[in-house]
């Protein structure tokens, strides 16, 4: 028994011991990219699970860098959803929706200036030298924050849920509510703070506004899983009057509407999110056609969509994000108007939008 | 039975099929018989499927002792702590999932006396929602065998079991245990049970009610008390057994539970009115008749399932109801003195209501198995097969696992299994992000590996390794943000190696032991069907490859003192190992004394679970509580 037992031990100490991989894995080091000539990538990181980052891609040194809140932060965390961000003055201001904040970063260091609490904030768009709006998901109000302050200084409420994507034109904020019973976005007086107009477009739940070379506005609504179609409008603010709608498929997922250099060219994204490739890549227009492109202009793979779409205002270059899934490093494809790729670079998590601060 | 005791042959078989015991005979001479070795298996469980037809399966179960030491927790904390399975747990009032051999939670399949318990739409069952109190037996079975259970036990099961009923004893049973810990948690339970002449009953209560607001550091590094997080639970589970003949019974059991909570906030959250009730109802019904050389069975379950789910921060509030039904009728024959072979046909049908629409899916399947005992009961192999039609599909599912008894303190043992899971309810309607077109995960798995046992007087010896090799195509994982839809990647291999050690001194009233299990995983992408994935040769997120777990402590009479040690080592939570978390280590310390109080017997039991105060979390962001106390008192009378 003796000799048994020790041969067991022995053999037990072997397995206790015994293992193949390393398990720590490598460490992360970085650098702070220049204070100019930055696309910043958002990377919306992980719902409900962190892992927002701040990317950017320096054109003058062509070097990407991140994730830059944390290495300016000492390793902080801020996260999720990163869902945009706007430079205001010497300010960055980033909406995290998930976790209820409004964050401000200084534009040159990138070191944490200030936070605002806001319930599930997603857009902000300055207004004035000293105001700026915040849109909200989940209600009706439109956030007004003192941008010098850092703080909440009233709210405009909206009649209807979900305020969205705005946009200025003529001393006014045009603002979305992405609510799917709502086919009107809303003018607002931006100096009194009400609401002054209610526009109807041409379909239900918008979400974006944007403005072309005519000074046009163009309104993308739509919720195909809550099957309303998407649908874009192309209206005039100054009275409201609709010129032109545009009906989607039925089962096109249309996001992120972004205008050329020369804004004459609306570039957006179809999502189709069960692995097929219709309804599914980037697409183009230019504000004359009559009607949508019927073929994309970038297309996703099997398994694969895209999630961020931004044209460099002063080169062309159209930048596509591909999230992978939320489950991994994003990625970030350069294209020049031709549809060539200049270039591309991995991110953090769910690249969703581009920040051109240049 | 205790070795070399002396045998009769014609007893042979019915010691082989009744012996509780590890029989290992040794020869005497006779004047009538020759000699004879009788090699009997510890019957594990109450299931035929595990104690006679596995016989090159891993099984691990947790001793009864370990059990009473946790009679007031739910069985997520004992598999925590007892075992190197990776338990996901979302923190305190979070859910708690297994991942067996870097198996995903919905490839962990949960039976609850043979039936499967998963929640049928998700696929996964929240074993923090499990009281251990209700449980008599809890087996892990380690790797696939789809060929006896079914459709989705691709990495290892838990069976939980409640005690087979008695008759003719005519005790009557009574215990009452009630306890208190941190964070303002008070727990309590009652057991009863009768054995009458034809008649047995039992009923298992238990509730509870807790804070659970400990404080944590938050992301800035400073102290907060965690909001949102109080919990209360009531469990109830009966069983009525009647004894129709000598060689038949019909078993009747209820289960039913609600336990509502409150979700913390995380790491990142401000702030988190996030609440979650979950209502099960599980009615079991069985026969059972045990002939001369064979039995029959029959079970026939209904299961119902409620999740609600509210926040009213983002305007969530869903409440996912599904019911399942499930009836198994199976027959076991002994053929000749060394076969068995086993016939039997499950089915089960799982609805859900979808947006004004009911789902179903059905599963029916045929099986049989086959063990048999050669070289004197050295070699213990067992084959079995199973057709099932899932829906509208047919696949074939076989399986072969074997043990052999090379000298008597030691034996190998292998299996092999084609391994299947069809996408659950969720997976295919979930709305919205669920994915018509999903393929059921397919594959095979293997594992082998050789147990050491010795034994002298005074000390008791056991060492098991394992190794395995798991390969499945069509592994579904789910993809998105706000929304999640579920895709097929395409292949993901798994391969590890367990060890599970013990080491027991016994003299006169003392006990002694040690218990290290170990367990090294690598669950990595092999191929993917998503352009450019970064994932291919990178760990399954949350599937830590390195885990152990020690055990050592001592008893005197009525004292025992037991400290648990477990080690938990990165855990990715991207697909590409870009984000992790730290490995952690926690301890927790255990004391136990069972005495009596005039004719009663009193237990006592204390435990200290994160001795060390470990700041850590198991799953991103949702940070663990430190050092805290449960303590329990229970009245057997």
């Amino acid at each position: 028994m003796g000799r048994e037992a020790v041969k067991a031990l022995i053999a037990l100490l072997c397995c206790i011991v015994a293992g193949c991989v390393k398990d720590k894995p490598g460490t992360r080091a970085g650098v702070l990219p220049n204070a100019s000539g930055n696309v910043y990538v958002v990377c919306e990181g992980s719902f409900s699970a962190g892992g927002a980052t701040l990317y950017a891609y320096n054109t003058e040194k062509d070097s990407v860098y991140g994730d830059l809140y944390a290495l300016a932060n000492g390793n902080q965390q801020w996260g999720d959803v990163f869902q945009s961000m706007q430079r205001i003055g010497d300010k960055l201001f980033l909406c995290i929706n998930n976790s209820d904040k409004v964050i401000m970063l200084q534009a040159d260091n990138w070191k944490l200036s200030g936070s605002i609490s806001i319930p599930k904030p997603r857009y902000i768009l300055p207004v004035s030298a000293t105001k700026a709006y915040v849109s909200t998901l989940y209600s009706n109000k439109l956030y007004i924050i003192d941008i010098q302050a850092c703080t909440v200084t009233g709210t405009i409420e909206l009649p209807s849920m979900n305020p969205e994507g705005m946009c200025i034109y003529n001393n006014a904020a045009f603002v979305c509510t992405w609510d799917t019973a709502v086919n009107s976005i809303y003018k607002v007086d931006v100096t009194g703070d009400r609401v002054m107009q209610t526009i109807k477009v041409g379909g239900y739940g918008p979400q974006e506004a944007l403005l072309d070379k005519e000074q046009m506005m163009w309104v993308l609504s739509g919720n195909q899983r809550k099957n309303r179609q998407a649908a874009l409008t192309r209206i005039d603010p100054s009275n409201g009057n609709i010129l032109t709608t545009y009906l989607f498929p039925a089962d096109a997922d249309v996001l992120k509407p972004v205008f050329n250099k020369t804004k004459d060219t609306l570039y957006f994204i179809e999502v189709n999110y069960n692995g097929g490739i219709t309804n599914n890549g980037v697409y183009r227009m230019a504000i004359t056609d009559a009607d949508l492109p019927a073929e994309p202009f970038l297309q996703a793979q099997r398994y694969q969509y895209f999630w961020a779409l931004g044209i460099d205002p002063q080169t062309n270059e159209i930048y596509v994000g591909d999230p992978k899934g939320f489950v991994q490093k994003g990625s970030v494809a350069v294209y020049n108007p031709a549809g060539v790729q200049l270039r591309s670079f991995n991110v953090g998590l769910g690249p969703g939008h581009f920040y051109f601060d240049k | 039975m205790a070795r070399g005791q002396f045998i009769s042959l014609p007893g042979l078989v019915l010691l082989q099929l009744l012996l509780p015991v590890l029989v290992s005979a040794q020869t005497q001479k006779d004047t009538t018989l020759t000699e004879v070795k009788v090699r009997g298996k510890h019957k594990v469980s109450n299931d035929t499927k595990l104690n006679d037809f596995s016989p090159g399966q891993k099984i691990t179960t947790i001793d009864s002792a370990t059990l009473q030491q946790y009679q007031l927790q739910s069985l997520a904390n004992v598999l925590t702590q007892q075992v190197p399975v990776f338990v996901k747990s979302y923190g305190f009032n979070g859910l708690a999932t297994l991942n067996f051999r870097g198996a995903s939670s919905a490839q962990s399949a949960v039976y609850w006396n043979g039936v499967p318990i998963q929640n049928a739409a998700l696929g996964v069952a929240d074993v923090s929602t499990m009281p251990a109190m209700l449980m008599s037996k809890v087996h892990l079975v380690y790797g696939g065998s789809s060929a006896m259970w079914g459709s989705g036990n691709v990495g290892g099961a838990l069976v939980v079991e409640n005690e087979a009923p008695v008759f003719d004893t005519g005790r009557v049973a009574l215990s009452v245990s009630a306890g208190a810990g941190s964070f303002g948690q008070y727990l309590g339970g009652l057991k009863a049970s009768r054995a009458g002449r034809r008649w047995y009953t039992a009923a298992n209560l238990f509730c509870q009610t807790a804070a659970n607001d400990f404080r944590y550091a938050n992301n800035q590094g400073a102290q907060q008390r965690i909001g949102n997080s109080r919990l209360s639970s009531a469990a109830g589970l009966v069983q009525a057994a009647y004894k129709i003949s000598d060689s038949s019974t019909f078993t009747l059991s209820a289960w039913a539970q609600t336990y509502s909570r409150e979700i913390p906030e995380t790491l990142t959250d401000l702030y988190s009115v996030k609440k979650q009730v979950d209502n099960s109802v599980r009615l079991l019904a069985g026969w059972e008749q045990k002939g001369w050389r064979d039995n029959r069975y029959a079970r026939f379950s209904f299961i119902r399932d409620e999740i609600h789910y509210r926040d009213s921060a983002v305007a969530i509030r869903s409440d996912n109801i599904v019911h399942q039904y499930f009836h198994e009728v199976g027959w076991k024959r002994q053929v000749g003195t060394r076969g068995q072979l086993l016939v039997f046909s499950p089915t089960q049908v799982s609805w859900l209501a979808v947006q004004e629409d009911v789902k179903y899916q059905s599963r029916v399947a045929l099986a049989v198995a086959y063990d048999h005992k050669l070289f004197g009961n050295r070699l213990d192999i067992a084959a079995s097969a199973r057709a099932e039609a899932i829906n509208e599909k047919i696949i074939f599912l076989p399986g072969l696992n074997a043990s052999f008894l090379i000298t008597d303190w030691l034996s190998v043992k292998a299996n092999v299994q084609r391994t299947y899971r069809a996408p659950t309810l969720n997976e295919l309607y979930y709305f919205p992000g669920g994915n018509l077109g999903l393929k059921p995960e397919q594959g095979w798995s293997g594992d082998a590996g050789y147990v050491v046992r010795l034994r002298s007087r005074h000390i008791t010896i056991a060492h098991e390794l394992s190794v395995y090799n798991r390969n499945i195509k069509d592994w579904i994982i789910w993809l998105g943000n706000a929304v999640w839809t579920p895709y097929n990647i395409a292949e993901v291999r798994s391969r590890g190696v367990e060890t599970d050690n013990k080491l027991v001194y016994t003299h006169r009233k003392w006990q002694a032991h040690l218990g290290i299990a170990t367990s090294y995983v690598l669950a990595t992408t092999v191929a993917s069907y998503a352009y450019n994935d970064g994932s291919i040769g990178k760990q399954i997120p949350y599937t830590p490859r390195y885990n152990a777990r020690l055990n050592i402590g001592a008893g005197y009479g009525p004292l025992y003192l037991n400290y648990n040690h477990t080690y938990t080592g990165y855990r990715f939570f991207t697909t590409d190992e870009s984000a992790y978390l730290v490995p952690y280590q926690t301890g927790n310390l255990q004391l136990m004394y069972t005495g009596q109080i005039a004719r009663h017997v009193l237990q006592l039991t204390a435990q200290v679970n994160n001795l060390w105060n470990e700041r850590y979390q198991v799953v991103a962001n949702r940070p663990m509580p430190g050092v805290n106390w449960l303590a329990g008192i229970k009245l057997v009378f």
